[in-house]
């Protein structure tokens, strides 16, 4: 099975852009409205904000981490910017406070995985629950935060549109992804995270600085959380603190491994999470259309995540080399 | 120190065959009218346990404002456990709670059948329950909440009243989880009233799972497959701000009506009816929900029956707001009810 996978010369993303094709094609046909402009942007902007969040996840993920407080940080330290804001503080202060406390919680994180080293899914799982908990008690007062206030230009990052058709949140998305392609593509610090991802030992004993690069991705991740949290409320002017205890960040993780990119670490790249954010989107839209009941969707969300996985440790076999102790 | 003025102590004795335990000295100074000094003792001291889905709302910080006002005046105690939407926690707070032998356990059930045996079990301990607006298949002592059946109801006979003749007649229904009693209820009074208005065309039925980002993901879908969508019933606003927001965004506002229902709270209710986002609103409404559970708490103190020997039922009477009626006491705050308003 994994020399026909591997011989076939096929990789994962192509047989995910293969399924997209075959379903965008299917949905073409039978439903009714989903080949029109205005349906294909509403799908494109209904996933992007998981979309910003997939990439930060990949940036973690390919350095051979996980990182499970994404969502928590998203709706606290939002959540928290607009408490400030709603008693009274600028808005401008008032998010460079709630960015700077992810970036804060980004480095906590990196800081335990790489210099205390608990494994990543314990110390973001643990994280995770220390957020949600501070900031229920400390940092906002209630579960929905409504946005009262006209926030004028910072509102347009999730309700404003380009040529009044392309909405923000896209425009945001595919300018994230190309940054971070650019980044880890093309910088050292970004062959820095493929290294390390790919193997930590051998990173580190060439001399790159695995340590301090673990903690710049999981600053990344948590920075990537915050301006998603931002586009997400500006959307809907709500902050919805509940999302800390939905399975959002599996959502997550779910398009981060149907793109293809391998959970060992190491490989695959933001092309990775375009082609997987493009599937759970058409899937997301054609289920919607079709009417379907929401534990069908869960179920079929699910056998796609754990079909995903399946491919993945038949495409990314575990091996000596790989497999470590508190490997995820 | 006060004491006893011989005229007040005369009077007391009068009634102090019948009462359980001493007045306290404080109450001494005013004349008894018969009961006064009974209900005082009655609530006293006594405890209170609430065990909310979570205090992280408008709905539980409105009660929770009136009772612990009650409580601080009549000097009773209550307890807050907050599991935080977690039906597990909860369930671990309710039994160590019955160990505790409150005199009263309040339970908020988000689920509709998780909590049904702890209801039991508590009362068998002998402890008065009250069952705080959504109910468990079983009695209790008291049941203070929306009937939310007619709340559904009511959402669909507004829907049809805005989608008649001249409307496409096409609605879609952005539902809550599928355990959550609010919404299971909720839904089947759509249903059953749509099932009379054969004009009315269910085009879609979601769950948001009370998320207003995926209220607005699904929205924006259903409207661009019904260009001619004539409303969005939901059944909870702090979720439908969501949906009102995809429909703005399509530039529909107006067009397409949103029908929800929410405890009537300023800033998800009135100021969204105010700026055109909500059409019609069914207010189940948290205030007066909460004095009604400061009152049966104060009743069930006095009267400590056996519990679940005679249930009662307080189902909150719906109230209809649209631009037309909105006033600018059609809504509260918490401020307003901490303050007693």
């Amino acid at each position: 099975m994994q020399k026909m996978l591997k011989g076939g010369s096929i990789s994962q993303e192509q047989m995910v852009l293969i399924i997209s094709a075959a379903l965008f094609v299917i949905f073409s046909i039978t439903l009714d409205s989903f080949l029109q402009v205005s349906n294909l942007v509403s799908l494109l902007q209904n996933v992007s904000i998981l979309g910003i969040l997939a990439i930060g996840m990949a940036v973690v993920i390919i350095g051979r981490g996980i990182d499970l407080t994404m969502v928590a940080v998203m709706v606290f330290t939002v959540g928290w910017s607009f408490s400030l804001h709603l008693d009274g503080m600028s808005i401008g202060i008032a998010l460079a406070l709630g960015f700077a406390l992810a970036l804060l919680i980004g480095t906590v994180n990196g800081f335990l995985i790489a210099y205390v080293e608990i494994p990543a899914i314990f110390a973001t799982l643990a994280m995770a629950t220390v957020i949600a908990g501070l900031g229920r008690f400390a940092l906002v007062e209630s579960d929905t935060i409504f946005i009262t206030s006209d926030l004028g230009l910072i509102g347009q990052l999730g309700s404003g549109r380009i040529g009044s058709v392309i909405p923000m949140p896209v425009v945001i998305f595919l300018l994230l992804a190309f940054v971070v392609y650019l980044a880890l593509r093309y910088t050292r610090y970004g062959a820095f995270i493929y290294a390390i991802g790919d193997n930590y030992l051998a990173a580190r004993n060439n001399g790159i600085a695995t340590r301090p690069m673990t903690i710049l991705a999981y600053a990344v991740s948590a920075a990537i959380a915050f301006f998603a949290g931002l586009i997400m409320a500006t959307t809907v002017s709500t902050v919805n603190a509940r999302l800390a205890n939905s399975t959002l960040v599996y959502d997550i993780i779910l398009v981060v491994v149907i793109g293809g990119i391998g959970l060992s670490g190491g490989k695959g790249s933001i092309r990775n999470v375009l082609s997987g954010t493009l599937l759970i989107g058409l899937l997301l839209n054609g289920m919607t259309i079709m009417n379907i009941s929401y534990s069908v969707q869960n179920i079929i969300k699910a056998l796609i995540l754990l079909a995903a996985i399946i491919l993945d440790s038949l495409l990314n076999p575990r091996d000596e080399q790989t497999s470590q102790q508190g490997d995820i | 120190m006060n004491f006893f003025g011989v005229k007040s102590a005369l009077r007391a004795a009068g009634v102090a065959v019948a009462m359980i335990g001493t007045a306290g000295i404080a109450h001494a100074e005013r004349p008894d009218d018969g009961l006064v000094f009974k209900y005082q003792e009655a609530v006293k001291g006594k405890t209170v346990a609430f065990v909310p889905i979570s205090m992280g709302f408008d709905l539980t910080q409105g009660w929770v404002a009136a009772v612990q006002r009650e409580a601080d005046a009549l000097g009773y105690e209550l307890i807050i456990r907050d599991p935080n939407w977690s039906v597990d926690a909860g369930a671990q707070a309710l039994e160590q709670l019955i160990g505790e032998q409150p005199d009263i356990l309040i339970f908020h059930n988000n689920d509709t059948q998780a909590y049904t045996k702890l209801v039991q079990r508590a009362m068998s301990a002998g402890i008065n329950v009250i069952q705080m607006n959504l109910k468990t298949p079983v009695n209790a002592d008291a049941f203070v909440g929306g009937d939310w059946y007619q709340v559904g109801a009511d959402v669909a006979k507004e829907t049809v009243k805005l989608c008649g003749e001249g409307t496409s007649g096409k609605v879609a229904l952005v539902r809550g989880p599928v355990t959550s009693p609010a919404s299971q209820l909720g839904v089947v009074g759509i249903e059953d009233v749509l099932a009379d208005h054969p004009e009315i065309e269910l085009v879609a039925n979601q769950a948001a799972d009370w998320d207003a980002s995926k209220a607005h993901a699904i929205a924006s879908t259903i409207i661009k497959q019904h260009d001619d969508l004539c409303a969005f019933m939901g059944l909870w606003d702090n979720m439908d701000v969501g949906t009102a927001a995809a429909v703005r965004e399509a530039g529909k506002q107006g067009q397409i009506k949103v029908v929800t229902e929410g405890g009537g709270n300023q800033e998800s209710g009135c100021n969204n009816i105010e700026n055109g986002a909500f059409t019609s609103y069914i207010k189940v409404d948290t205030r007066s929900q909460a004095h009604q559970l400061a009152n049966v708490i104060s009743i069930l103190l006095q009267q400590s029956p056996e519990p679940g020997s005679m249930p009662i039922g307080l189902y909150t009477a719906n109230q209809v707001i649209t631009a037309d009626t909105l006033t600018p006491s059609s809504c509260w705050t918490i401020d307003q009810i901490k303050a007693g308003n």
